[in-house]
């Protein structure tokens, strides 16, 4: 019978502070001061590209910022009727309308929203549509609430000079969730760690090591390893250690701590865990170890607590 | 071109939803031993292993480091191509040109279902135009297929076409995720998921793992009797912002075949190439890439498909496996679509075969709404 | 094989956080310069490689897009090799190998990193299996805190070799302008002063975090003799993997980088790198690696590297010299830090390194690390034709 199929939920959230640059820099800083798209122009080619490049992708050129009007006419537009994954960007609950604009001054399409409440039927490509904008302005692309249908929306374009970018950084968020599966052989071996207190290893069939976590390919060899499983003592042997000073935002363990590469007693691969019940000066490379169990164990590597010097 | 180069072997897994049961590492070594298994070498025959995979999909930074070793390049010349697996075909194809490598093996793979495809392709947006619409490859996709069928008249129903003659065709390919025929009915009764793209018009998330080998000429003689020669590469990257694409136009992919064709003396590529595997997430993806190589002209991808051309049977098959309607395993799905270019070249496509294919096509893509294409010929001679 | 060359080298000077630019901008910013350098056009380009490390540093997933424009690729075959800290190294490799297949003759390879987006160590733990070791682990630190233990368990090694070499290496960064951390007055007493980040290391053996790009142009033979007056001849380069839970591994033994070494040196024909290398550009990010790496290219014989480094072998008038640029103990963006590498020996081999130029450069090995320290790249550039 085999195990049935374990896996390690988590996910990987990290913060972000996104520098604008003088492209971004400027256009949202027009965007939450004065209301105002800006799109930037090629000196050589003299394509207005919106949202603005610093920089023309043909020659690579420097642009320069131009402002452009916030009224134009509808290219297409998309019905998003799924809602995406829970996420910090999320837009809330569908139907919601993304579109592509071509704005009065600007040769290329800008893509935004088709503001709440504006019926996806009355929408026809080729029609005049202008920006929503929202009384209190962040500095943020949803400043515009959407574009809405406007038939006699007026292009006017306000030449009145570009402000300096005032907004030099966004923060921001990723979060990402994640379901790394264990395959069969790591199954086994946390199901043994948590049901038995037990370190089981593979056996590669070529060179005949012991390999744990028992992965069922020895890399060396590009050989399986057999299919027979091999007990291993929770006894170790010290290789190398470190004591961790430097914290981080999002760091899992509070530093400071110790943790190596152990190689357990009958095993000819490395295996990393914490060191504990001894003080950080007495850790040295060689000494011997034994796996303090912890009392509750979910089947991860937590089943062991960490590691602390063997009293032989 | 200074040396000849071919695709002597290749393998698949079988492509699932979710593998839920499977670590990643095994799916990759099981591939690569199958791989080497049919093509009857050993992972010391290899020179080279060039990858594809994606950090933030396996949810394990520099995605390379724990498979390795399960993708046979212990102590071996490595690299990484963080694209969708063609265009690590098409560096692999030039690291063997040069010389210095006489075989490779080309790995490429995910497991959607660990991640979210969401995640995937919403995170390929800048912070401060595209991110903050949360946008992914559905969305950017929808709005592509708007402005595509607007301008042309492409119609909804063809469209659906896409998604029943290629649903029809994965039914017969064994390593496809979704192996069952929908009616054209069907597919235009399901659900919208952004308009105009409906749920039967959508790719499957998919788990899977794709290896290719490559010889360079003396080599792919000695290991297989049918080498798929690798007659003409190309790919080329458009604009980042969809808004500074033309949506409706792949200009960049009609370069990348170009380029290809130019190398591979093809004129007139309906009349020379005998079947094509192109990387369609979406079914008006087909169409459009129809278009861009130049099996039809602009906004005809409507009447190529209605005209039954693109058909097993039809002048032209496109994606007899199915394509990656049935099956897109990220990365991998370009690199899939050379394997399957491949097999047919070599009459071993099974009972997915164009009788009598010579001269195959394949096409892969990477990035939002088909903004980078990688196109790469194969020849029987 | 075809022969290739480097005719052009493109720097941003590297800091902690630039402000003024986007990751794109960076990228860019090294672009331009590296045409300019080359005397050439975007439009003079055929291809373009693209690289950069984990996607978690800036939070955007397949970089290359989004800085695609940027890196001259618009229109053109571009793509993005990624292969964590030799990234830079790995990029030119490849840009390499697209001029030695006879397919494009004029390529450009640029590498970036914008490392102050995001929290670094935050993005280098995710580099660590989440079944194995992702729950203890802080960034590069520990990984290599560990290695270090290793190296000095064995061999003998002291704190003092390792501040030996971070004073070399921080001297001649002040001579380097595009380098990141210059801290002219350091002393050794300095180094074994600064707190532990992770012991055995200390702030200063450690790399910064640096936002910076480097940008390189590769040319065939008959273009680079026109473009340039002495380019940088590509005589042979190497990048070769190892595992990372494989049986009887020895971390203070880099078998990729023997195998690496063996390769560049047999194709270069370099019977003794100690004497017939003129400069060495090494991925140094923690101090104890230098000496490690010495070995593993074999510079010296195994466990001896410290005796090189009392005697000052390493030094900017030693033997030997390691890193006149600084090396990356002084700058690391991480994706550009392999490329910057190899710049630096092309730079050396023209003759354009400035103020940190070594007399009479012939020949120069550029050299990357990555992955679970598994990866390594070499490159051997000269100044005659291979």
């Amino acid at each position: 019978m085999p195990d049935e199929p374990m896996v390690l939920k988590g996910n990987i959230t990290a913060p972000y502070n996104w520098t604008t640059g003088q492209a971004a820099g400027r256009f949202l800083t027009e965007f939450k001061e004065n209301r105002r798209i800006i799109g930037a122009k090629c000196a050589d080619c003299g394509v207005v590209f919106v949202p603005p490049q610093e920089f023309c992708r043909t020659c690579l050129k420097m642009m320069e910022f131009v402002p452009v009007s916030d009224a134009g006419t509808l290219t297409g537009f998309t019905v998003v009727e799924t809602k995406p994954p829970d996420n910090p960007f999320s837009l809330g609950d569908p139907p919601y309308v993304i579109a592509a604009v071509r704005l009065e001054g600007a040769d290329t399409d800008f893509i935004h929203l088709i503001r709440k409440g504006v019926a996806p039927s009355s929408l026809k490509p080729g029609m005049r549509v202008r920006a929503v904008w929202k009384e209190e302005r962040k500095g943020n692309l949803l400043d515009i609430e959407g574009f809405e249908p406007a038939p006699e929306a007026a292009a006017v374009i306000s030449d009145q000079p570009i402000l300096e970018p005032k907004i030099r950084e966004v923060k921001g968020k990723v979060s990402v969730p994640y379901n790394w599966a264990y395959g069969e052989n790591i199954t086994k071996f946390f199901k043994e760690t948590r049901d038995n207190k037990r370190i089981m290893g593979t056996r590669c069939s070529k060179c005949r090591k012991v390999l744990v976590p028992p992965v069922a390919l020895c890399g060396r060899c590009f050989a399986m390893t057999e299919e027979k499983w091999v007990e291993l003592p929770d006894t170790a042997t010290l290789v190398a250690h470190t004591v961790v000073y430097l914290p981080f935002p999002g760091q899992p363990q509070e530093p400071p701590y110790a943790y190596g590469m152990l190689r357990f007693d009958g095993a000819d691969t490395q295996f990393p865990h914490l060191i504990g019940g001894i003080e950080f000066d007495k850790i040295k490379c060689g000494m011997r170890l034994k796996a303090v169990w912890n009392e509750e164990r979910k089947g991860d590597l937590f089943d062991i607590k960490y590691f602390e010097p063997l009293r032989e | 071109m200074p040396r000849r180069i071919a695709i002597v072997g290749s393998a698949q897994s079988k492509f699932k939803s979710k593998l839920a049961d499977q670590h990643y590492g095994e799916l990759i070594y099981k591939a690569v031993m199958k791989a080497l298994e049919d093509t009857g070498i050993g992972i010391e025959d290899i020179d080279t292993v060039v990858s594809a995979s994606c950090d933030m999909l396996d949810g394990r930074s520099i995605s390379n480091v724990f498979v390795a070793e399960a993708m046979g390049a212990f102590l071996k010349e490595e690299t990484k191509v963080e694209e969708d697996g063609s265009f690590a075909a098409v560096y692999t194809f030039m690291r063997l040109l040069s010389g210095a490598f006489d075989t490779a093996m080309i790995v490429a793979y995910s497991k959607g279902s660990e991640s979210h495809p969401h995640f995937y392709t919403g995170l390929q947006t800048d912070p401060h135009f595209l991110r903050p619409l949360d946008l992914d490859d559905l969305t950017v996709g929808a709005l592509q297929a708007n402005v595509y069928m607007n301008r042309y008249g492409v119609t909804g129903e063809q469209c659906a076409k896409v998604a029943v003659k290629n649903r029809k065709n994965g039914s017969k390919n064994p390593y496809a995720v979704l192996r069952k025929e929908v009616s054209l009915d069907e597919v235009m009764k399901s659900p919208v998921l952004a308009s105009p793209i409906r749920e039967l018009e959508a790719y499957p998330v998919t788990d899977g793992v794709c290896v290719v080998i490559m010889a360079a000429e003396e080599k792919a003689k000695k290991m297989t009797g049918a080498p798929a020669w690798i007659t003409g590469a190309g790919h080329i990257m458009d604009g980042f912002y969809p808004g500074h694409r033309d949506l409706a136009e792949l200009k960049g992919l009609r370069k990348a075949a170009g380029d290809a064709y130019r190398a591979a003396g093809i004129k007139n590529p309906l009349g020379q190439i005998d079947v094509a595997e192109v990387s369609e997430s979406f079914a008006y993806q087909e169409l459009m890439i129809c278009e861009a190589l130049g099996l039809c002209g602009p906004g005809e991808g409507g009447k190529l498909i209605d005209g039954g051309k693109t058909e097993m049977g039809g002048a032209l098959p496109v994606n007899p496996s199915g394509g990656a309607l049935c099956a897109n395993p990220f990365m991998a799905t370009g690199l899939v679509r050379i394997a399957e270019a491949a097999l047919q070249v070599s009459g071993m496509a099974g009972e997915r075969q164009v009788p009598g294919a010579k001269t195959a096509l394949a096409h892969g893509s990477s990035g939002l709404g088909l903004m980078a294409n990688a196109v790469v010929i194969l020849s029987k001679d | 094989m075809r022969r290739a060359a480097v005719v052009g080298v493109g720097q941003t000077e590297c800091k902690t956080r630039n402000l003024d630019v986007t990751f794109p901008g960076l990228v860019h910013l090294a672009v331009t310069r590296a045409l300019e350098d080359a005397g050439l056009t975007i439009g003079d380009v055929d291809a373009v490689v693209f690289g950069s490390s984990p996607e978690y540093f800036e939070g955007v997933n397949h970089p290359e897009f989004w800085c695609g424009e940027a890196s001259g690729g618009y229109m053109k075959p571009q793509m993005r090799i990624h292969t964590g800290g030799t990234v830079g190294a790995s990029t030119g490799i490849a840009a390499f190998y697209h001029v030695a297949s006879g397919m494009y003759d004029t390529v450009l390879a640029v590498t970036a990193d914008k490392l102050s987006e995001g929290v670094v160590q935050l993005g280098l733990s995710t580099v660590y299996d989440p079944i194995f070791g992702r729950q203890f682990a802080c960034g590069a630190p520990s990984a290599v805190a560990i290695q270090s233990r290793w190296y000095m368990h064995k061999y003998g090694a002291t704190e003092e070799h390792s501040a030996l070499i971070a004073v070399t290496n921080r001297l001649n960064a002040v001579k380097n302008p595009y380098s990141h951390l210059k801290i002219p007055n350091i002393s050794v007493e300095m180094v074994m002063k600064s707190p532990y980040i992770s012991e055995p290391i200390r702030l200063l053996d450690a790399c910064p975090a640096s936002d910076g790009a480097c940008a390189m142009v590769f040319q065939e033979e008959k273009k680079a003799e026109k473009t340039c007056k002495k380019p940088a001849w590509v005589h042979a380069v190497s990048a070769v993997a190892e595992g990372v839970g494989y049986v009887d591994r020895d971390w203070a033994i880099p078998l990729a980088l023997n195998k690496a070494a063996k390769k560049v040196y047999h194709e270069a024909g370099i019977a003794n790198p100690f004497k017939e290398l003129d400069v060495v550009e090494m991925y140094e990010a923690f101090t104890y690696q230098e000496m490690i790496w010495m070995e593993g290219m074999f510079l010296c014989e195994e466990g001896t590297a410290m005796k090189l480094i009392e005697k000052g072998a390493h030094e900017m008038t030693g033997e030997l010299p390691i890193n006149p640029s600084g090396g990356v103990l002084s700058t690391n963006t991480i994706g550009a830090s392999a490329m910057q590498r190899q710049a630096e020996a092309a730079l050396q081999v023209m003759g354009k390194a400035g103020e940190h130029q070594i007399d009479g450069v012939r020949r120069g090995i550029a050299h990357g690390w990555g992955g679970g320290i598994q990866f390594h790249t070499l490159m051997i550039l000269g100044d005659e034709k291979p």
